[in-house]
């Protein structure tokens, strides 16, 4: 490179520097009150709305919102905790709260709840109790939902079968699947699969077992109830015996490049739940609409899910953060998020003047009725995510024909006792 | 007999590359792909149904995405030049002077690879939360706690947490640079130093006049490790980060998962764009890449 060319070089970066510096401009540290949310970049966009709306109704609160990402927020806000700087208010999925309330770094909101008279018998109780960690309170839901049905009307019309109804049960759906599990080009391989069953909870609840159980106050392992085994071969048949679900590596994970999914038109009954709708409703392929999960036995039972927004102990302004949350909480909020077509609102009273929305060719209506049924939760316990998971990596054995049902549940339950007294002998919070 | 046979071995070895290069390539058209696809589209086949580019329109809505590559572009290349000076000044003295206790000054520097990231994570977070304090409270200014703004953008604070020095410093230094510096040095001919020497070249000068141009293959390496090292950097800048201004790129590419639901098209979109730089990086310094990583292989 000749020489005056390296000069010039030199030159411009010396007077770029230069200028920066010259342009650098101070201003003095204030106080600010940090509010971590995530979601998707629609949901983020809806929250920096609504923040900014607070901010309008108050200047004097000088309130910086900061969207994290979701899946890291936990390690990101425990080691601002253990340091003494966290954010004064936190979104957190409803899974994440054991971990985070575990630690004492959430400011209690029972008295605050208590004395500002909100309404919380307007709340479904499971989005308060998604927020209650050993009998104290340390969020409010902003958004939530279970899990419901949807399914492909074209296919149903095409061979025949009836849609499902509210009153619908397992055994139907395991009848209409059979019946929507379709070789089409005679090629002896499926091209449309029955139903997608998702996460296996719900049935094991719905035939009326439960995974762990209280003896003396402690936690045991639930899993030698014979309705918990009804419920695992009810759910290994679809895959096995039926052969009306596509094949999957295991229980807790799908097959990422798998092309029978209900968007491609190649699963007539996908179970999951509203936080799909966003995506569905770009799906003009074909006719669809929404159901509720079956019944089981025990009837209609179904998992939970939900965000809210949580406030750090730690922070300077317990109570302007508390007012902020109550603004990012309040049913003007929750209507504008529920309007995203994500999830439903936290409360009765939005759920049901919100939905259904105007313009929607399926049942929307059938979100809101999903929350009249019995929608439950998991221990909220630091130590319940690592269990499941164990659990169902036994459970794996026999999702993937390595073990009978009987085998796997044998080893789940001796894995989970094994786990649960060692837990209780050091004490694990 | 002989030339078929060297025929089939041929053969054989373009096979292997090539099904070794389709574990490489498939994905990366998977993601360009996808990158055009709605996220309903996503499992419907290879080839996008319906062609879009919302998906990268939608990376810039997302959050500041120009904000992020200038970020990542420039805490890369600090902590690059850097690091490659430092590595190299490092890498000299212990392979090349003589004072007391280098060895095991050395020895004590490599161990520093031996410990975990995640456990000097609290304590560094720690240290960068009080910096400011400390050199407030030394010199009687609260400057260190201040906000700094180019023009109109928000650079961070000048030292601590949410600033440049946080992202860049803890990088400036590296064990595993200056390891491998030094074992290229300990292979160039003590004569030509030597040579240097006597023709009345100091210490610095034999540095700066001989070792550098001798060791550019070595430099280049490590530049290019660290700088793709940089660019990929995701869980110090997470961590160190409280504003929107001061994230790079890989902590807005995270921003597009949500917990459980994922716009595949999005996130296709936003990788393709922070791809770009890195296979830029790749085509111009190839040679040194390569020689860098053989330079590991036999000299380790």
């Amino acid at each position: 490179m000749p020489s005056f060319v390296r000069l010039g070089i030199v030159a411009a970066l010396a007077a770029g520097a230069l200028w920066a510096v010259l342009s650098i401009h101070w201003y003095p540290a204030e106080e600010v009150l940090t509010m971590w949310v995530y979601g998707s970049p629609q949901e983020a966009e809806l929250y920096r709305k609504v923040a900014a709306e607070y901010r309008q109704q108050h200047p004097e609160v000088r309130l910086r919102l900061e969207v994290v990402p979701g899946r890291s927020v936990v390690q990101k806000l425990l080691t601002g905790m253990d340091a003494g700087h966290a954010p004064d208010i936190c979104v957190l999925h409803w899974r994440q709260m054991p971990q985070v309330a575990s630690t004492g770094q959430l400011l209690p909101l029972d008295d605050l709840v208590r004395r500002d008279q909100i309404a919380t018998g307007d709340y479904y109780p499971v989005g308060l109790q998604a927020y209650t960690y050993h009998g104290t309170l340390y969020g409010i839901p902003v958004k939530g939902s279970t899990i419901t049905c949807f399914y492909n009307k074209d296919l149903f019309d095409r061979y025949g079968i009836s849609y499902p109804t509210d009153d619908w049960t397992l055994d139907d759906l395991l009848a209409k699947a059979k019946a929507l599990t379709i070789d089409e080009d005679q090629d002896g391989l499926p091209d449309i699969y029955g139903c997608t069953p998702y996460d296996i909870a719900s049935y094991v609840w719905s035939m009326g077992g439960d995974f762990l159980r209280q003896e003396n106050g402690r936690y045991v392992s639930n899993l030698d109830d014979p309705r918990v085994a009804q419920a695992v071969q009810f759910y290994v048949n679809l895959y096995f015996k039926h052969k009306v679900s596509p094949p999957r590596p295991g229980v807790r994970s799908d097959n990422a490049m798998s092309t029978f999914t209900f968007e491609a038109g190649r699963i007539a009954i996908g179970i999951m739940g509203p936080w799909m709708l966003p995506t569905f409703q770009l799906l003009d392929r074909f006719e669809w609409d929404a159901a509720l999960f079956p019944q089981g036995p025990a009837g209609r039972q179904t998992r939970y899910a939900s965000v809210g927004f949580t406030i750090w102990k730690g922070t300077r302004e317990p109570e302007v953060a508390w007012d902020v949350l109550k603004h990012m909480v309040s049913a003007e909020a929750t209507t504008k998020m529920a309007k995203l077509g994500s999830d439903l609102p936290p409360q009765r009273s939005v759920a049901r003047n919100t939905y259904p929305r105007a313009a929607t060719p399926y049942e929307e209506e059938v979100f809101v009725r999903s929350m009249d049924y019995n929608v439950r939760l998991f221990p909220q316990e630091l130590w319940w995510e690592d269990l499941y998971r164990r659990m169902l990596d036994e459970l794996d054995a026999a999702l993937t024909g390595r073990e009978s049902v009987a085998e796997a549940l044998a080893e789940a339950h001796q894995v989970t006792n094994t786990y649960l007294q060692r837990m209780y002998a050091e004490e694990i919070p | 007999m002989t030339r078929w046979r060297q025929y089939q071995s041929t053969v054989l070895i373009y096979a292997i590359l090539l099904l070794v290069l389709s574990g490489m390539v498939v994905p990366l058209v998977w993601t360009l792909l996808t990158s055009f696809k709605y996220n309903v589209d996503v499992t419907l086949g290879w080839i996008p149904p319906r062609w879009t580019t919302d998906n990268y329109t939608g990376v810039f809505r997302a959050f500041s995405f120009l904000r992020y590559y200038a970020n990542s572009l420039f805490i890369a290349t600090a902590v690059t030049v850097v690091q490659v000076a430092t590595s190299a000044l490092a890498a000299y003295a212990f392979a090349r002077l003589q004072f007391r206790g280098r060895d095991v000054l050395f020895l004590g520097y490599l161990s520093t690879m031996m410990i975990p990231a995640d456990v000097l994570m609290i304590p560094q977070f720690v240290l960068m939360k009080k910096i400011p304090e400390w050199l407030n409270a030394v010199l009687a200014t609260d400057f260190f706690s201040g906000f700094l703004y180019l023009k109109s953008h928000y650079i961070g604070h000048p030292v601590g947490l949410d600033s440049f020095f946080a992202l860049i410093a803890p990088g400036c230094f590296s064990a595993y640079g200056t390891f491998m510096l030094r074992q290229f040095l300990l292979g160039i001919s003590r004569e030509i130093e030597e040579a240097a020497l006597i023709d009345g070249c100091s210490a610095w000068g034999v540095f700066w006049h001989v070792v550098v141009p001798l060791a550019k293959p070595a430099l280049g390496a490590l530049a290019i490790f660290t700088f793709l090292g940089r660019w990929r950097a995701f869980l110090w800048p997470l961590i160190m980060t409280d504003s929107d201004s001061m994230m790079v790129l890989p902590v807005g590419l995270a921003k597009l998962s949500d917990l459980y639901v994922n716009d595949y098209g999005l996130i296709c979109a936003g990788s393709v764009l922070m791809l770009v730089p890195m296979i830029a990086v790749f085509v111009f310094f190839q040679r040194w890449f390569i020689s860098g990583i053989q330079l590991g292989a036999v000299k380790g």
